[in-house]
């Protein structure tokens, strides 16, 4: 095989340098070591979601499959419910980690499993009132001049 | 590109819901999205009891309040001349 056939022309090379140094600071440079990982989603209203990333694209808007919605209680307490896929809305996301799969089981191992619906009632009161004592903050702050902006949906 | 200066920095970061995060800056972009490696912390441990298990976390910049530096791991010098070279 001749030299030329193996290296590619000097301006192509140039080309791929160009490309991979502008995309080093994008959101899907950030998002794509996470593709076909499983992954955990944390969204804005504090739900947190398992499964496996499939796809995004640059609002980080996500596409999940096979997964799991999870709700850890306060006393070591946790529930599952399978979810099968989501298209997550980028606005809706607040952080997702790659999860090592070796080791993901083992913090749940001190954990007591209880039925999904049980957990689901408890964790929305809990929202419910950390959205009353926020709205009673707000309102406090808002009479000063300060607009924030904690606003959890229910 | 500013905050690349401090990149693999320590930041501690809190996010609008309360939430407090520290880990190594690996990587940002132009919305603030962040990746962070080694997350050593968080302030709620019992919601978030998956996170030993998590290798990297990206965190998207509109949840972000602020990020906080650590004064002995930055060169304020260094800052200054970032800022004011307005690149």
């Amino acid at each position: 095989m001749s030299e030329t056939e193996t290296t590619p022309p000097a301006s192509e090379d140039r080309r791929e340098d160009l490309y991979l140094e502008s995309y080093s600071f994008t959101t899907a440079a950030q998002i794509i070591g996470s593709v076909d990982r499983k992954v955990f989603v944390y969204l804005r209203d504090e739900r947190t979601i398992f499964g496996v990333l499939r796809t995004f694209d640059q609002f980080a808007n996500l596409v999940i499959q096979d997964a799991v919605e999870r709700i850890c209680l306060p006393g070591k307490r946790y529930a599952d419910e399978e979810r099968d896929t989501y298209i997550i809305r980028g606005e809706n996301v607040t952080m997702m980690g790659e999860l090592d799969i070796d080791k993901e089981d083992q913090p749940m191992e001190s954990f007591t499993r209880i039925p999904f619906k049980e957990a689901e009632r408890e964790f929305k009161q809990i929202q419910h009132n950390i959205k009353l004592s926020q709205a009673k903050k707000q309102e406090i702050l808002t009479k000063n001049g300060l607009v924030g902006d904690y606003i959890q949906d229910p | 590109m500013l905050f690349f200066s401090f990149f693999r920095t320590l930041v501690d970061q809190e996010l609008k819901n309360g939430i407090e995060v520290k880990g190594f800056l690996k990587s940002m972009d132009q919305y603030l999205n962040l990746k962070l490696d080694n997350i050593s912390m968080i302030t709620d441990e019992v919601k978030f009891p998956q996170l030993v298990a998590v290798r990297n976390l990206f965190i998207r910049g509109s949840m972000v309040r602020y990020i906080h530096l650590n004064p002995q791991s930055i060169s304020t010098d260094l800052l200054q001349d970032a800022s004011r070279r307005g690149k």
